[in-house]
Order: structure tokens, then C-alpha cells, then sequence
């Protein structure tokens, strides 16, 4: 058989960052040359991510493929794979290539039994890679993108800014759709000691997404660095990605087509939940959701900035902005509720509740005058605040280092610092959650059963030294609070 | 200071080198820098300095008595071997940053056989004093290469052959190089665990500036040999390339200065095993 093609150079582009996505995720690349295109796959060595790129014969200048054998009474179609390092040697310096490359050539040498990558360059400078080759199966996926009853598209910048904000090292990411608001929390594994790690979560509303089709709410985790992988693709092609998927279990499915010349499909397996705790989680949710909007019915006056219709979370991210207008009550409300979203669904249930009883017995006025100097901190205080509430049943236990405040927020997303409840006191959140966590001790207390240990920040380290001095007059007076309401809290050592 | 000294203490020397900015210097060694000793045979012509690996691969740098501003020898040739490393960590002795404000001035004297090589640097009124010792200077290989035996000549902008080098397959244990009349004229081939690489470049392409071959010759050379060569064509804005009967690779590498003088580095590598010559 034999195979040709040509890439014109300005194809280059995304053939080689196709390439270089699929070498993220794979050490193998799996070659299919086929009538309708030529398939390049690869899946990773748990088969836990899967990606094929297909590409027309119209991106190419020349497609050339006569694979049909007369002999052989099947189709039989050229396959085989290369080691991934020895492709990428081909396509490593891709801003070279950009430059210097007019067009590339892919053959097959049947003689010597290579896979020939030819790139003609400026000034006549000819590169060729003769590749090895192994026969192999044809790699496919099974899963049915069209069958699923979540489909979301929106333009590639928006999720890459959006997974900006997560660690590098963060394994997984947890995707929280709902019908009105879309969230990514960073995941835990149960082995990480959630006392000693950052929680972030990031809010967008629907109408950030060019298509928002909700039939199942769901929370499905998946692995970062692969989404990572498929965003590099994405972003510079910039075209549309749009995620097909279910529920937890199900396999996530991200497409992005490139008007029809070419399509990149990445399946990434997400991790399967306990039955019962998605309901739990729904029904946690609802509530939260209902008083939330309580909230921000009530404090609507208050709004800047976003539009009203967005779910709570999203309304955290605009109360950073009111920070600085100093709103923080609404902030608290919201972003208690956000935070606690993505936390178990038991604990959620709850929290809630106890969260929302919070936000009716505000203070406005001890709030106010704490919450105008520390705009940057309420906001998280906040959702440390309810992190804390959450860690207290959860085994994590928020109040450790002090918070280090705004510094690494961007409008809409939170990130859970451990803190201690004394910052967050100071923050006049506390006055705001002290008497709601008396009224819902007793559900605290249930839950607070199985919470074991609970860390104690040492005063040295809280943030009120930094921020604001008005912080440890505040002390007292929370560690008061805090005996009534988080008994385990050994906050109030201090 | 250095100019009192000029009368009194240079009688005593047998050669006195003195230039302005001694980067022009250290940056030329720089590129054959590949071993830790040097031999350094200094001439009425000029300095060349010699390294040399495993007595297949040849590297010398030639910095003109032009370069110099000042440049008295006393010798017809004068020898010596000395410790590369050391020499140009006391010329880079205040720092290896290229300000063109900052200019550090060089004095380099030699007292003969067995005298240490002096450098004198001076940056903004600060002076440096570097007294290194010198050994006894080894016979460096006569690679016999002579215009008569090339072969195949051919002259190159250096920029395309930057990116074929700083590519080269690191799990190639051999370059290749291919130059015949015919095509594909000119090729550098590596063999990989990957598969093969070749990198082609017509003899009619806009970087070739002069293209002489006469024979098709295809010669194998060591890569471990020629990788300190990439220093000498960062470098450098023009390349020669010739290959003698034997298969003998000389590479020269011209080399501008910061003051826009003119120097010549020199690679010469013996192949690496038996190839029939005949394309």
C-alpha cells in the first residue's frame, strides 16, 4: 500500500499542536491513514484518557491513500503506531517550524519500512525523518458523545483561564454543573490531609458559554493535567470545545472542530461517586440554593457588577468587587453557600442550612465597619468560614494558617484558605455565622461526632497581624463565639 | 599604572599583549573550550590556541596580532601549555556580562620557558592581577591537511546549520555528512533510536555561498567529537566545509568580534570508521 499526504505550512500549526496534545496524554501514536481522513490516537498507559484527532483529506494540499489491497478480501487498512518521543523530535521546536516550515510531507516507505516525515524549509533545506513503525490495532473509544445529556461549548479562553487558577499540581478537577451555575473545585484524594490544603473553587454562569445544555445536574471529576493538554490544543486553534458527558462513572468527551477539515475528540474517564450522596448533594444544593437566593433578593441592592440571574457562586465572585464597595454580608451568604457546593453532600445538607440561618441574623453594622477593611479577606474569609464549618464535619479543619487574603483571587473564584476561625471572625463574618452555629449546634453536633481532630492555629500565625490590628481586639470576643460554636476549635487558646 | 610599569617590566618579558577589551578574547576560547588544557603557541602572527580530545578531534582558535593594540614578541615561536579553565575564569574575572559600557582591559605577558603567563585586567580602576602557571607544551596532532587534498569544499551561512546542530539526535551515536555534486548535494544524517534524520541543503539555496565538490564522499564522524563544535558556529557567521581523500572533516568558523574584527576557529575531526569514498 501506499501513503502520501502534504500539510501546507500554515496547517502546521495545528497539526503539530495536535501532536504535541496527543503526546501529553500517550507514549504511543497511533497512525491510521483512511479514505475519509487520517486518524491519529492515543490513550495513556491506564487507558483512563483517549484522543483522536481526524483530519480530512481537505486539510491536507494532496491525500493520497490506496490502502484497499485487491488481494485481500477485507478493508485493510494501514495501522500502526511510533514511540512518541521519536515523533515529537519531528514536531518539538513548533515555533520553528512556524517560521521556517513551507510544508510537510508524510509518506510511507514500504522498502526500508519507515514512516517518512519530509519538511521542506526555507531556502530550500529539505528535513527528513524516517520514522520506525510497529503494526497495530485500530484504537477506539467506546463511548457515545451524541447520547449524553450535558453539552456544553464555549470558546477555549474561558476554561483555560478558568483552570489558570488551579495548582499545577493539582491531579483532579471536579466539574459541578447545574442548570443555573457551573463550578470547578479542585479535588481531594482521601489521603490528602484536607487540614493542609488549598481549596479552590471557580464559578461561571451559563451565559459565559456558547451552548449551556443541562439534563442531568452533575459532578464529575477528572483528571487536570489531561485537561490541561486538551486546552493547549484548544487555545490555539481557538475554536469552540465542547464537553459531552453524563454523570460520575461516565466518561467526559471534549470536541473541538475545526471547520470541518479537521476534529480533535479527547474522552477522559471520570471517577465513579457513591449513589446516594448525589442525591443528598441535590438536595443539599437545592436548599443552599433557595436561600441563597434569599440572600441576594435581600441584598439585591447591593449588587454591582454581574448579573443578578447567576447562582451564588457566582455572586462571590462579584462580591469581590462589592468588597470594595464593602459588602461583605452578602459575600458571606454567598460564598458559604458556594464553598460549600463542592464538599461532601452530607456535611453540605448541614452546612447549609446552618450557613443560610447565618446569613438572616447578619449584623449589618459590626460587619460593616470590620468588613470595609478587610475587602479582600471577607470574601474568603467567608468561605473559609464555611470551609471551616465543612472541615469541622469533613475532617478538615479550616482554621489553621492565616489567610494571605485577595491576593491570588480573580473575580469568581474562591479559594478555600485553612484559616483560622479567629480571622475569620475578624473579618465580622464570624458575627454573622456565630449565632446561626448556635441555633444549628445540634446539627453540627451530629456531624462533629465523627470529626476527630481539629487543629488549632497557633496564634503566631494568624493573618491579623498583617492586615488589620482591629483583628485581635476582635479575638476575644470570637473565641468566645467560637467556645459556643466550634467546640473542637482550639482557636480559642489564644 | 599599567603605563609605568610599561618600561620597566617589560623588558623582561618575551611577549606583551595588551587589548582593550579582553572579551574579544574570552569569548573566542570560549568556543573551543571543550577540554580543560590548551596549548598556546604565540607567533610575530598571533596567538593560536590548541585543544585537542581523544587525538581525533582538533579544535584552534587564531586571534591575529590586529587584535591586539599592542603587541611585542620577542620569540619567533613561543609554546606553552596551560590550563584553559583557570585562564579564561581570570579573563572573565569581572563578570561575563556583555555591557558595552563596562570594558575590561587585558595585558597578557610571558616570561619565556617555565615563567607563568600575567594577566593584567583593569575595569573602571580596579585592577586584577593573574599570575597562572604554564606546563610544558605536548606535540599537538598534525592533521596534514592541505588545500591539495580536499576534496569537497563548501561555504555556508552559519544560521541554517545552527538548528541542524542544535537538533542533532541525541541517541545518534554518528553524523553523517554527505557532499557530492549531485544531489542531494549536501546532507547531515543522524541514526537514532527513533529512526534516521536527515537534513538536506541544495547547493543552489540562498545559504550557500560557495559550493566546490568534485567527488560524492559520505563520512561518518563521532557526534561525541563534534558537539563541542556548536559552540564555535553559535558564534560564527560564516562555516567552511572540507573533506580530504582520507575523509578528514575541517570545519572554520568565522567569527566576529564586539569591535568587529575578524577571528578564525578551526575543527578538525578524523572520521569515524572505514567508509568507501566513492558515492
Amino acid at each position: 500500500m501506499s501513503f502520501k499526504c502534504t500539510i501546507p505550512g500554515v496547517s502546521l500549526k495545528v497539526f503539530g499542536r495536535a501532536i504535541q496534545s496527543l503526546s501529553k496524554i500517550g507514549d504511543e501514536l497511533y497512525f491510521e491513514p483512511r479514505e475519509d481522513g487520517l486518524f491519529l490516537r492515543s490513550v495513556n498507559s491506564c487507558r483512563s484518557a483517549y484522543a483522536c484527532f481526524q483530519f480530512s483529506p481537505s486539510f491536507f494540499n494532496h491525500y493520497v491513500d490506496v490502502s484497499v489491497q485487491e488481494e485481500t478480501e477485507e478493508d485493510e487498512n494501514f495501522r500502526c503506531k511510533i514511540g512518541m518521543k521519536s515523533v515529537m523530535t519531528v514536531f518539538r521546536n513548533l515555533a520553528a517550524i512556524d517560521k521556517t516550515v513551507e510544508k510537510c510531507r508524510i509518506s510511507l516507505n514500504t522498502v526500508e519500512d519507515r514512516l517518512v516525515f519530509q519538511m521542506y524549509c526555507r531556502h530550500g533545506i529539505i528535513k527528513t525523518h524516517k520514522l520506525a513503525f510497529i503494526e497495530c490495532e485500530t484504537l477506539q473509544a467506546v463511548s457515545s458523545k451524541d447520547m449524553c445529556p450535558n453539552k456544553l461549548t464555549s470558546l477555549p479562553k474561558l476554561l483555560c483561564d478558568a483552570v489558570l487558577n488551579f495548582q499545577a499540581n493539582q491531579e483532579e478537577i471536579t466539574l459541578i454543573v447545574r442548570p443555573d451555575f457551573l463550578a470547578l473545585q479542585n479535588y481531594l484524594d482521601d489521603d490528602q490531609d484536607a487540614t493542609k490544603v488549598m481549596r479552590t473553587e471557580l464559578t461561571l454562569s451559563p451565559s459565559e458559554f456558547d451552548q449551556y445544555q443541562v439534563g442531568v445536574d452533575t459532578d464529575i471529576t477528572f483528571c487536570l493535567k489531561e485537561l490541561r493538554a486538551i486546552l493547549s490544543f484548544a487555545d490555539i486553534t481557538n475554536l469552540p470545545v465542547t464537553l459531552h458527558f453524563e454523570g460520575a462513572g461516565r466518561p467526559i468527551t471534549f470536541s473541538i472542530t475545526g471547520d470541518l477539515s479537521y476534529e480533535g475528540n479527547f474522552v477522559l474517564a471520570t471517577l465513579a461517586d457513591a449513589e446516594p450522596s448525589l442525591t443528598q448533594n441535590s438536595q443539599g444544593y437545592k436548599s443552599s440554593k433557595s436561600s441563597r437566593k434569599h440572600q441576594m433578593e435581600r441584598q439585591s441592592s447591593h449588587q454591582n457588577g454581574r448579573t443578578p440571574s447567576v447562582s451564588g457562586k457566582s455572586h462571590q465572585s462579584k462580591t469581590r468587587d462589592e468588597i470594595e464597595i464593602g459588602r461583605p454580608r452578602y459575600t458571606n451568604g454567598n460564598s458559604s453557600l458556594a464553598s460549600n457546593r463542592g464538599v461532601d453532600e452530607e456535611e453540605n445538607l448541614h452546612r447549609t442550612t446552618f450557613i443560610d440561618e447565618n446569613a438572616s441574623i447578619t449584623d449589618p453594622s459590626s460587619f460593616m465597619q470590620h468588613g470595609r477593611d478587610r475587602l479582600g479577606i471577607d470574601n474568603t474569609g467567608t468561605k473559609a468560614d464555611s470551609h471551616c464549618i465543612r472541615g469541622m464535619t469533613n475532617h478538615q479543619v479550616c482554621d489553621t494558617r492565616p489567610h494571605r487574603g485577595g491576593d491570588f483571587h480573580n473575580s469568581g473564584l474562591q479559594s478555600l484558605d485553612n484559616r483560622s476561625r479567629d480571622d475569620l471572625k475578624a473579618e465580622n463574618v464570624g458575627s454573622q455565622i456565630i449565632p446561626v452555629q448556635n441555633a444549628d449546634y445540634s446539627a453540627m453536633d451530629e456531624v462533629e461526632e465523627d470529626e476527630e481532630e481539629v487543629p488549632a492555629t497557633p496564634p503566631s500565625k494568624k493573618f491579623r497581624s498583617v492586615f488589620f490590628g482591629t483583628q485581635s481586639s476582635t479575638q476575644p470576643s470570637q473565641s468566645q463565639n467560637k467556645a459556643e460554636i466550634l467546640a473542637p476549635n482550639s482557636d480559642e487558646d489564644d | 599604572m599599567l603605563s609605568t610599569q610599561h618600561s620597566d617590566d617589560d623588558d623582561q618579558y618575551m611577549l606583551v599583549a595588551r587589548l582593550d577589551n579582553v572579551r574579544n578574547v574570552s569569548t573566542i576560547l570560549k568556543a573551543i573550550h571543550f577540554k580543560d588544557t590548551a596549548t598556546v603557541f604565540a607567533s610575530p602572527m598571533g596567538l593560536k590556541i590548541t585543544v585537542e580530545d581523544a587525538k581525533c578531534v582538533q579544535a584552534n582558535a587564531f586571534i591575529q596580532e590586529a587584535i591586539f593594540h599592542h603587541y611585542v614578541i620577542k620569540e619567533e615561536q613561543l609554546a606553552f601549555k596551560i590550563n584553559l579553565t583557570v585562564l579564561l575564569e581570570c579573563l572573565t574575572i569581572f563578570g561575563s556580562s556583555s555591557m558595552p559600557s563596562a570594558n575590561t582591559s587585558l595585558k597578557m605577558c610571558y616570561a619565556g620557558y617555565g615563567c607563568p603567563l600575567v594577566l593584567m585586567l583593569e575595569e573602571e580602576g580596579v585592577l586584577t592581577d593573574c599570575n597562572i602557571k604554564t606546563l610544558e607544551p605536548d606535540d599537538v596532532l598534525d592533521f596534514d591537511f592541505c588545500s591539495s587534498n580536499v576534496i569537497n569544499k563548501i561555504i555556508m551561512k552559519s544560521e541554517c546549520l545552527k538548528e541542524v546542530f542544535s537538533e542533532l539526535d541525541v541517541t545518534s551515536d554518528i553524523l553523517q555528512i554527505l557532499m557530492s555534486p549531485d544531489q542531494p548535494f549536501l546532507q547531515f544524517s543522524t541514526f537514532g533510536n527513533a529512526g534516521s534524520t536527515h537534513s538536506s541543503f541544495p547547493r543552489d539555496s540562498e545559504m550557500v555561498e560557495s559550493f566546490q565538490c568534485s567527488q560524492t564522499q559520505t563520512n561518518r564522524y563521532k557526534i561525541s567529537l563534534l558537539k563541542p563544535s556548536v559552540k564555535a558556529l553559535a558564534l560564527s557567521t560564516r562555516i567552511s566545509i572540507r573533506t580530504d581523500d582520507r575523509g578528514f572533516l575541517s570545519l572554520q568558523y568565522m567569527i566576529q568580534t564586539e569591535d568587529g574584527q575578524i577571528c578564525f576557529v578551526e575543527y578538525y575531526c578524523s572520521p569515524d570508521e572505514e567508509v568507501d569514498h566513492n558515492g
